[in-house]
């Protein structure tokens, strides 16, 4: 209906040239912005709405001129075109609706909504939406599976295709490579720790427990099958919120060369409590961070919609979550210290949850101080430390290595690294950055399983893997310096992936990512990135910065092609500089050409064409309205005689050339060879500096 | 007062007259009016070409610049009977187209001729005629015969006149209206003359005046015809009448001009460009010829202030682009 009224009244518009129909256009259009301005508060429409008032104002008075003349002081006699005012302030409005439509990507049947009656839908497209012509083929296809309808509490069937983050690995790594789990340094390291005992007493793990660990010695998946079938059907899960986001899933903290694994936590969690904020209800799980490292509050909302889970996908630092409608907190667990999860099987799907969490500043974190632990052995277990003590209920960091034969050589190398870098966050930054900028991210690369130190091969010999790799080198690393480091695996959002339209991301099961976390004391895990190609959220950046940074960007740009750039420049402006020398010299050349190829019958128009071109080009064109004898001969007065002569001759010739009728045109009294002569004299003499000076004086 | 000495070169009646010979009868036509009126040469070629384009000619300029001078050589020098009117508020139309007087004797009507009844008709201060006395002069410009007492009498083919005005008077003056200065071909403004011609001047009218050293008749009445009918056969291309008819539709669109070209105002200028090209020699007319006589042609007729004429010519004339290369036909 309104788009019906608002092509009317474009018609209307377009028909202005009648007064009735300008009126009825001005009449329209007032209301439909009125209806559009009543409709919504934008910022945008009431900018809007101040330039339609000031058009408005002046049609008005262009409209009514012709009264409002008679009050004012005749101070110009000068009258307004006023129909020609308000004509062309409608056509440049018309063209502008034409602009923004065509630019908009409008097809004709958009374009003429309201005209015709069409169900073609808005010409949007939106593979995740939820309805609607032609949209939603990804959540379309999702929801057309049996097992993901019904409303019972377990809305899925024991034979869901919802994956878990264990096959989602699989799927994504390859499957653990099953003939190395019983490698006997393994066993030996694993039976060693006191926590593997006490693991023992401990009931049977259940099905979300189960697999708590991971191996880094994997099979080569099949990518293409990957690709072709699964990535553009299940997001696993949609992030909305600023991104990349680093989701947690499950935490490692003992690392025996090729498995990570799971230390059950000793100590009692943190209760978490419930608070309704409005009709939100929000459970904490971390008190707000007193800590000067964080830079500020982040909030996030994902949707769950293909991965069975418990836990709740978070980024590092939460600091409370809420689940419309769940106001229970017994519906809440803590899976770890710092990963929240839900008492019950899986997170049903289409779950919307909302995270509020703390994000670090990681120029802040360069001050904190942070001391390397001393370690002991290469092979014991440092848990309990200096002030690590004085925080009974922190996780235990662990400074454990693997005590392989490579581990020498690691630490050497990790030594070497941060040789000249102060202890603290910055040797943690030196030993990423290496990683990222020496090693080359490869999902496809696999480690060989033939020897018991992973990290050792993929550091000093294939320099290549997937991340998982890189955050177990960074891992060991970090830690035979001293500081406590834990492996993560979650879910990577891509920013790459962004739907503008939608405003989310999506997750898929490749995005699945390992990374480790740096410990600052005080139950205070940083997640630091080794993988190349993936990227920390940073804290948001302020125009000034984003400026600056582009600024520095661009010197630095400039400064290191400052050769190139000083070359171009300076023959820039010498091209400037001598550009008639340039043009003069090509018309001149193509003058040539034409004296070559082209019938002296031409050759004069030529001559002329040449003269203008030269004209032109000393800064003293012929105006269109001025004759050409009217011009130039004016300027042959200054000009020594016989460059006088041969000027006024070839204005003669081209006179009759291009004036005389057809049948006059071939009773050229001069000879061909006069004609040439003329010609070749002229192009000689009025050079184009000639031509500056007379036409100059003249 | 007449000079009748015999006209210079009168072609036979077999063959007609080339073009060389047609030039050097204007050539000696140029250097009689030269000779009448010194350092005015521009002046002179654009007299000319009105009186070879048969066009009536208006000049306005102030007192003792000429035009007189002018006008009278022209007429001697074209040759036929002269007649000069001084404009007065009380000057009657019979008094220039004649009358009926009863002869008593004959017991009839006799037609006493007026002055128009010449070849050239010189007629002062125009602008101090009454309305109607001016209407009356202005029928036979156009229409070439003047009417009295329901007998029309036709005029001389070459009937020429120079109307001269004084834009400097005010008082006592009725002004020309617009539709009747279409009459006219052109307007000229002959200016003061530059030094040297000033001290030629003075040095010739020191000597002892040579009475048969003034301007002579150089040629007939019917050789004129003959020259005005070669002019109206210079021919224009087709880019060139396209240039003209663009330039009087500019003149239409000019926010200045309060009165544009008129169709019979444009047939005006293509004949004064031919007449104008004839005058060079040439055979075919240039946008030269055409901007060579714009000023004169569009003076007379745009209306407005000439003190902005100049000013709105140039511009009507920079606003439409001189065809250079022909055009693809």
């Amino acid at each position: 209906m309104l788009l019906c009224f608002r092509n009317l009244m474009l018609t209307l518009a377009a028909l202005s040239c009648w007064q009735t129909c300008q009126r009825l256009a001005a009449t329209s259009s007032m209301f439909l912005v009125v209806f559009a301005a009543a409709l919504t508060d934008t910022r945008a429409v009431h900018v809007l709405l101040g330039v339609y008032a000031l058009v408005g104002v002046w049609w008005l008075m262009c409209a009514y001129w012709g009264r409002l003349e008679g009050h004012l002081p005749a101070r110009s006699r000068r009258s307004v075109p006023v129909r020609a005012v308000v004509v062309t302030v409608f056509l440049l409005l018309l063209a502008a609706a034409a602009g923004m439509s065509s630019l908009a990507g409008g097809t004709t049947t958009t374009a003429l909504a309201g005209w015709i009656p069409s169900s073609g839908g808005t010409g949007q497209h939106d593979p995740f939406a939820r309805a609607g012509v032609g949209d939603g083929d990804m959540l379309v296809r999702a929801q057309e599976q049996a097992e993901s309808v019904g409303a019972v509490d377990s809305d899925l069937f024991l034979t869901s295709k919802m994956p878990s983050l264990y096959d989602m690995l699989n799927e994504t790594f390859g499957e653990a490579d099953n003939c190395k789990k019983h490698h006997p340094t393994e066993k030996a390291i694993g039976l060693s720790s006191d926590e593997k005992v006490l693991e023992l007493g401990h009931e049977p793990t259940r099905s979300e427990d189960a697999g708590r660990e991971f191996t880094t010695v994997r099979r080569r998946t099949d990518r293409r099958r990957r690709n072709l079938e699964h990535r553009l059907s299940d997001a696993v899960l949609f992030v909305a919120g600023r991104t990349p986001l680093h989701l947690r899933q499950e935490v490692f903290d003992h690392f025996d060369g090729i498995t990570w694994s799971r230390t059950p936590a000793l100590n009692n969690p943190l209760p978490l409590r419930m608070q309704q904020v409005g009709d939100q209800h929000w459970v904490n799980t971390l008190s707000p961070p007193d800590r000067p490292i964080f830079h500020g509050r982040e909030v996030h909302t994902i949707k769950i919609t293909s991965l069975a889970t418990n836990r709740i996908p978070a980024p590092a630092h939460l600091t409370r979550a809420s689940i419309d409608r769940v106001d229970r907190l017994d519906m809440y667990r803590r899976a770890e210290a710092d990963i929240v999860r839900l008492d019950r099987t899986t997170i049903p799907r289409f779950t919307v949850i909302h995270l509020e969490s703390h994000l670090p500043d990681p120029v802040r974190l360069r001050d904190v101080a942070l001391r390397p632990l001393v370690a002991g052995p290469s092979c014991s277990v440092v848990n309990s430390l200096g002030e690590l003590r004085s925080d009974p209920q922190g996780e235990s960091p662990t400074l454990e290595v693997p005590s392989t034969q490579a581990q020498s050589r690691v630490r050497q190398l990790a030594e070497s690294w941060v040789a000249d870098v102060p202890p603290g966050w910055t040797q943690v930054e030196a030993i990423v950055s290496r990683l990222r900028t020496e090693y080359e991210f490869d999902p496809d690369a696999r480690a060989t399983g033939a020897t018991d130190d992973v990290v050792g091969e993929f550091l000093f010999e294939t320099r290549r893997g997937p991340s998982y790799l890189f955050a177990s080198a960074a891992a060991v690393m970090l830690r035979s310096l001293g500081y406590p480091t834990r492996m993560v695996n979650g879910f990577y959002a891509d920013p790459a992936r962004y739907n503008s339209r939608a405003r989310h991301t999506p997750v898929f099961a490749d995005d699945a990512h390992f990374w480790p976390e740096v410990h600052l004391g005080r139950r205070t895990w940083v997640a630091v990135e080794p993988t190349p190609g993936y990227e920390l959220l940073a804290p948001p950046r302020s125009w000034s910065e984003k400026m600056s940074t582009v600024l520095s960007a661009l010197v630095i740009w400039l400064w290191a092609h400052r050769l190139a750039l000083v070359l171009i420049a300076c023959n820039g402006v010498a091209a400037i500089l001598t550009r008639r020398l340039w043009l003069g010299i090509l018309a001149l050349g193509a003058w040539r050409l034409a004296m070559c190829v082209r019938p002296a019958s031409a050759l004069a128009s030529w001559t002329v064409w040449l003269i203008e071109r030269r004209a032109r080009l000393a800064g003293r064109a012929r105006p269109s309205g001025r004759t050409l004898s009217g011009w130039y001969l004016a300027s042959a007065q200054s000009a020594s005689p016989e460059a006088a002569q041969a000027l006024r001759q070839l204005l003669q010739l081209g006179q009759r050339m291009f004036y005389a009728p057809h049948s006059g045109r071939k009773q050229v009294p001069e000879s061909e060879l006069t004609i040439v002569e003329t010609c070749r004299a002229v192009a000689r003499h009025w050079t184009v500096r000639r031509l500056r000076t007379c036409l100059g004086s003249a | 007062m007449m000079l009748s000495s015999e006209p210079r070169i009168v072609a036979g009646n077999g063959a007609p007259p080339t073009l060389g010979e047609s030039l050097d009868i204007v050539q000696s036509l140029r250097a009689a009016l030269n000779g009448a009126l010194r350092g005015k040469s521009e002046v002179v070629e654009q007299v000319l070409a009105c009186l070879l384009a048969r066009g009536h000619l208006l000049i306005e300029d102030l007192p003792g610049l000429g035009k007189t001078t002018l006008a009278k050589a022209l007429a001697r020098a074209v040759g036929g009977k002269f007649a000069r009117v001084q404009c007065t508020p009380d000057l009657l139309p019979s008094d220039i187209t004649g009358f009926n007087v009863f002869d008593q004797k004959a017991r009839e009507f006799h037609f006493v001729e007026g002055p128009v009844f010449s070849h050239v008709l010189l007629a002062d201060e125009i602008n101090r005629a009454t309305p109607r006395t001016q209407s009356a002069l202005f029928e036979s410009m156009s229409e070439r015969q003047v009417t009295i007492d329901n007998v029309s009498r036709r005029l001389p083919e070459t009937f020429f006149v120079i109307a001269t005005q004084n834009p400097a008077e005010s008082h006592g003056v009725y002004p020309l209206p617009e539709a009747q200065l279409d009459r006219f071909g052109m307007k000229l403004h002959i200016g003061y003359p530059d030094r040297a011609s000033e001290l030629e001047m003075l040095a010739a009218d020191a000597t002892p005046r040579d009475h048969s050293n003034g301007p002579v008749a150089v040629l007939q009445p019917d050789e004129l015809v003959r020259l005005q009918d070669e002019v109206a056969q210079v021919p224009l291309s087709g880019d060139v009448r396209e240039y003209l008819v663009d330039l009087g539709r500019a003149t239409r669109e000019h926010r200045d001009v309060p009165l544009g070209l008129s169709p019979r105002g444009l047939l005006t200028w293509q004949r004064v460009s031919q007449a104008r090209a004839y005058l060079q020699g040439r055979d075919f007319v240039t946008p030269d010829d055409i901007q060579d006589v714009a000023t004169g042609v569009l003076g007379v007729r745009l209306g407005g202030e000439s003190e902005a004429a100049g000013r709105i010519v140039r511009e009507i004339l920079d606003s439409v682009a001189v065809p250079i290369y022909p055009k693809k036909r």
